[in-house]
């Protein structure tokens, strides 16, 4: 049985930078878990100029990443609260210039510099169970090929996303704030008119967004309550389709084109975090610590933030120190719920409309939906 | 009435893809396999042998049963109630005797058996009967029935009463034990038999061409039985037949000259009557009328076709119809005579005499009269001199000999006893022809696929059926030792016990062989160099009378190589059909061209970038299939690499200089190509579209684990066979 110093579950810019920082910064040994094998298509998302500091703290050039990782925003059109639309950089933030990250491309130099820095990394991780053995970590996994597997460590990091199992085994508490889904699909357009083009548009059962990953592939995703995604079979693409064609501002572009499979992906978009109190020698970062709603553009620069402030935490001697960083994930999330909250109240032409009545119903009682 | 099973023996491939990605068997020698629908009914000719992931399709075998006047019954059929299909697949490599070449032939007498040639057994450190049974895969027999049915030979299905069932456990190199394979039923009650995937494993470095102790592979082979029930209430019926698991077959269009098909109607005709009219009593038929099209035309396209695998310019004469072999005059005899001449005799398998055809290369050694024998291939054993070098009591085998029938219809051609035109009689099933046709038959070192056990009439029932040894062995399970050339029918995994375990050790080091021509005796031989160095010394300045020696001869370097082959020596080809060697490269595009770092039409070695016999078992899915790129123009053939998986190889061209020392002769370059296992070029990764992202996921999955898990060790041990040159 091997062991490691550390081991990370989840193979995510959250996981990856863990990693990263670990080994840099603290020189520590560490083994990474990750149920997928890679093949999966991630959907690019907006990240803020900070993504670079925080690539420098991990000793990585923006260079490395390769030509079209990063490429500006310029603006994106929004129609949002009326029929006229608006162009600003982000609804979210007030972050200056924004970037569309390439995610295949990102992911892959972040992992690949981990194994070129002396990581191992194995994907396809199946039924990975963690217990804590007085003050060593033991994680166990089915992997399709070697069978069980068995390694031990002193820390553990749970960076494996918002569907994560880890909180769950450990009896850490989540709290959910509301039941969002993205209903999407990848589409080619044979005129490569897509680039740097982003659309957003919201409905009456909730909003939709564009988003040009090249030239010829953009793409498309339907966010909604999941209740109302079933009241409406908004899952079918016949059905996603006709609701698709009812965009102003999305469906002219889309003239011409084709999805590239034949069926919708449908991917939890929901907002939570963990809010009891972590294990010894345990955190939890990125989307596993706090997950935010798609309109934030959070996701992937929380995930390095949360990583790399959750991994000097975890290294601090002083036990409190994730106490600390804990603390500030709760803060973080209650500023983004503000702040998701004055977003909605931006619509006001469907507040009958059961998906935009919650959000209002957010905003007068301040406090979260439901328990999980 | 009767029935029967087609093919009687069956020949399923293994894969590393996805168990539910297959195709299905070709149905005619050097046809292509085939794609299927989701009822497992054949559609069209396989479009592509691997996955999105470069891995290789499993070919399954599908099994038909017959009535005697060659209609199929199905579960269609009007009184058939049910059809049953029984298959006992088993793996006895790591439990048989280790490969000795032709030690342990019975078919060169009782002297020749392991036990008098002191064959050692793999794994010998396991002593006991009861233990070395525990070497064998077997997981028990699956039944299948009905419509759609399947089952798989893995651990987690062994019957509840087989009581004797071992398979390996987790291995420190390779891949872990998995299954030996999967039966499947189509929408008519056929049997649709698939192999095990590709994987290998063991415990010890790889040593030689014949594996390593304490590996495996998935190899298997093992008896078919059906039972038929008839609505009416007439009696059931039980017929039986045999299938073998195959390694991929890399160039299925191409055909060897010698196929198994040639053997199994060999064995047909000398010992079961299979074809009276042609050998009866002990003797073949002067006689006898050949068919052209049938008998002779076969074996020249097959010598043709073998230009597109390996160099053998040599035998471009007999396929060049500078006479027409069709024509059966009188006075085209003298031809033909000439032709046949060329052609090798046969050994008369008695040891102890070396002055034997076989043994001989050329046609002649006068200038002007020299062409290598046909087939310009290694015989049987050209790699040892047998029994530990002991030269009084060999099997030396060195050159290729068709077979006695292949032989005879030849003779009978040349002397102009034929036919011409399509014939009325086939002698044989032309499924029972098309699924050992394209499998090895000669030579056997052990070949591929199965090995000359299959030359002994013992292991058969009668012509085209392997006999079994028994219907049932959930009691005492199979027998590590026992011999099924001495009679009494085959145990399930007789068939590919003799193989090399595992396969990929045979498959990289047997493509070629450079084999001495000159000591009939002597195969290889241990060569000392030494180098000696003499120096003069002149001495000046001495008293007058003094003397002192002026040279002094030192004894500088001596260099030891074990077993090589002896000069003179001949470059021969095993068997390259299925381990091809000189081919061409076949890319046409831009990012094809760029992947593989050559022009295509190149003529370059196939096996590039595998360098040991370790990379062979982990990546032989890597290497390309050859395929004729102009099928659809019969006649024409252009035969290139397709589908191999360029992205696993780095290629750098190394100057001459940096051998010899000297920067001029950096002008000449030698490609290199090589399995990178430091770093995959990121490079690479990135260059793909969007829309591959899945790919280069995948590529990288694979990277990680590769890093992450044990790679394959090779000792850095001496070849005892082939060749460390590689184009």
């Amino acid at each position: 049985m091997d062991k490691y110093d550390v081991i990370v579950i989840g193979g995510g810019p959250a996981g990856a930078t863990c990693a990263l920082s670990l080994m840099l910064h603290h020189h520590k040994t560490v083994l990474l878990l990750e149920r997928g094998d890679f093949t999966q298509q991630r959907i690019g998302e907006q990240v803020s100029h900070s993504v670079f500091d925080f690539l420098e703290y991990l000793d990585l050039s923006r260079d490395e990443f390769g030509e079209g990782c990063f490429v500006p925003n310029y603006g994106k059109i929004s129609y949002w609260g009326s029929d006229i639309a608006s162009h600003h950089h982000s609804l979210f933030t007030a972050q200056g210039q924004t970037y569309q990250l390439d995610r295949a491309m990102f992911d892959e130099t972040l992992l690949m510099t981990m194994v070129a820095r002396g990581g191992t990394i194995i994907p396809r991780c199946k039924q990975i169970k963690v217990a804590q053995q007085g003050s060593v970590w033991q994680v166990q996994l089915s992997h399709p090929e070697q069978g069980e597997l068995h390694y031990q460590s002193d820390y553990l990091i749970d960076a494996s996303g918002r569907q994560s199992k880890i909180g769950d085994a450990l009896g850490i508490e989540r709290t959910v704030t509301d039941q969002l889904v993205g209903v999407g699909a990848f589409i080619h357009h044979p005129k490569r008119v897509f680039e740097q083009q982003q659309r957003i548009e919201s409905c009456e059962y909730g909003w939709w967004y564009m988003a040009g990953l090249s030239k010829d592939l953009a793409v498309v995703t339907c966010f909604t309550d999941v209740d109302l995604m079933k009241e409406r079979k908004l899952n079918r693409p016949a059905i996603w389709n006709s609701h698709l064609a009812k965009t102003k501002a999305i469906a002219p572009y889309l003239q011409g084109s084709h999805a590239t499979q034949a069926r919708l992906w449908v991917k939890q978009a929901n907002s939570q975090f963990y809010s009891s109190a972590f294990p010894d020698k345990f955190v939890a970062v990125g989307d596993a610590v706090a997950s935010f709603d798609p309109v934030s553009s959070m996701g992937i620069g929380f995930a390095m933030s949360s990583a790399c402030h959750g991994v000097q935490a975890l290294m601090n001697p002083e036990t409190k120190a994730i106490q600390y960083y804990h603390r500030d994930i709760k803060r973080i999330f209650d500023e983004y719920t503000a702040t998701q909250s004055r977003i909605y109240q931006k619509e006001q032409r469907w507040m009958n409309n059961s998906f935009w009545q919650r959000r209002g119903f957010l905003v007068s009682q301040g406090k979260p939906m439901m328990n999980a | 009435m009767s029935l029967s099973i087609h093919p009687s023996v069956g020949v399923a491939r293994l894969g590393n893809a996805d168990g539910n990605d297959f195709v299905l068997n070709p149905i005619k020698i050097g046809g292509l396999p085939f794609e299927h629908d989701d009822n497992l009914q054949p559609t069209t000719d396989v479009i592509h042998f691997k996955d999105e992931a470069g891995r290789v399709r499993r070919q399954g075998q599908v099994f038909k049963v017959l009535d005697e006047e060659g209609n199929e019954l199905t579960l269609d059929s009007g009184n058939v109630k049910s059809i049953e299909w029984s298959v006992h697949l088993a793996n006895k490599k790591a439990a048989w005797y280790a490969f000795s070449e032709l030690n342990g032939n019975l078919l060169y007498g009782e002297e020749n058996s392991y036990k008098n040639r002191g064959v050692e057994w793999r794994n010998a450190t396991v002593t006991s009967e009861s233990e070395r049974q525990k070497l064998i895969i077997d997981l028990g027999p699956r039944t299948v029935a009905g419509c759609l049915d399947s089952a798989e030979f893995d651990k987690d299905s062994i019957p509840s009463n087989y009581t004797k069932a071992s398979y390996p456990g987790p291995v420190l190199q390779g891949e872990n034990f998995k299954s030996l394979g999967t039966l499947r039923t189509d929408n008519k009650g056929r049997l649709v038999v698939l192999g095990g995937y590709g994987r290998a494993g063991g415990n010890t470095d790889l040593e030689g061409y014949g594996g390593g102790d304490e590996w495996f592979d998935d190899i298997s082979d093992g008896p078919v039985t059906c039972v038929v029930t008839y609505k009416d209430g007439s009696a059931a019926k039980t017929i039986k037949a045999w299938v073998v698991v195959g390694s991929p077959d890399f160039a299925p269009e191409i055909v060897n000259i010698s196929t198994l098909n040639d053997t199994f109607f060999d064995v047909g005709v000398r010992h079961f009557d299979l074809v009276p009219k042609m050998y009866t009593h002990g003797e073949f038929n002067d006689d006898f009328v050949a068919n052209f099209e049938r008998d002779i035309q076969p074996i020249i396209h097959r010598i043709s076709q073998y230009q597109w695998v390996a160099n053998v310019q040599s035998m471009s004469g007999f396929f060049s119809y500078q006479f027409d072999y069709r024509d059966n005059s009188d006075a085209n005899k003298s031809n033909r005579m000439k032709y046949y001449h060329y052609f090798r005799q046969l050994d008369n398998k008695t040891i102890g005499d070396y002055d034997q055809p076989q043994q001989t290369l050329m046609s002649s050694s006068e200038e002007g009269k020299i062409l290598p024998m046909m087939p310009m291939n290694s015989g049987s054993n050209s790699v040892k001199s047998a029994n530990a070098y002991d030269l009084t009591n060999n099997v030396v085998e060195k050159f290729l000999a068709l077979d006695a029938t292949q032989m005879f219809l030849l003779k009978q051609w040349a002397e102009g006893k034929f036919a011409l035109g399509t014939a009325d009689t086939l002698y044989v099933n032309e499924m029972d022809a098309a699924s050992i046709g394209n499998c090895v038959g000669l030579p056997m070192c052990p070949g591929i696929e199965v090995t000359w056990s299959l030359q002994n009439s013992k292991l058969y029932e009668m012509a085209y059926q392997v006999k079994h040894h028994k219907a049932d062995y959930s009691q005492q399970g199979l027998s590590p030792s026992r011999d099924e050339c001495e009679g009494g029918g085959c145990e399930p995994g007789d068939l590919t016990k003799r193989m090399a375990c595992p396969w990929q050790a045979d498959f990289f080091n047997c493509t070629v062989q450079v084999v001495n021509f000159s000591e009939p005796k002597v195969n290889k031989a241990t060569q000392v160099d030494t180098t000696l160095s003499l120096t003069n010394y002149v001495w000046k300045d001495l008293p007058d009378g003094v003397k002192v020696p002026e040279q002094y001869q030192v004894l500088a370097t001596q260099d030891v190589e074990e077993k090589t082959p002896l000069p003179p020596a001949y470059y021969s080809y095993w068997w390259p059909p299925q381990s091809p060697w000189d081919v061409l490269t076949g890319e046409l595009d831009v990012t094809g061209q760029l992947n593989s770092h050559l022009p295509a039409g190149q003529q370059i070695n196939y096996a590039r970038g595998i360098n040991s016999y370790g990379q062979m078992v982990e990546h032989w899915s890597a290497l390309a299939f050859i395929r004729d790129r102009n099928a659809k123009s019969e006649g024409f053939p252009y035969f290139t690499e397709s589908e191999r998986n360029h992205e696993l190889f780095d290629f750098k061209e190394v100057g001459v200089g940096q051998i010899s020392g000297n920067s001029e002769d950096n002008d000449t370059t030698i490609p290199v190509f090589f399995i990178n296992t430091t770093k995959v070029s990121l490079d690479k990764l990135k260059g793909e579209t969007d829309k591959k992202e899945t790919k280069k996921g995948k590529l990288m999955a694979q990277y990680f684990e590769e890093r992450a898990f044990k790679p394959v060790r090779t000792k850095n041990t001496l070849h005892r066979s082939g060749t460390r040159m590689r184009g």
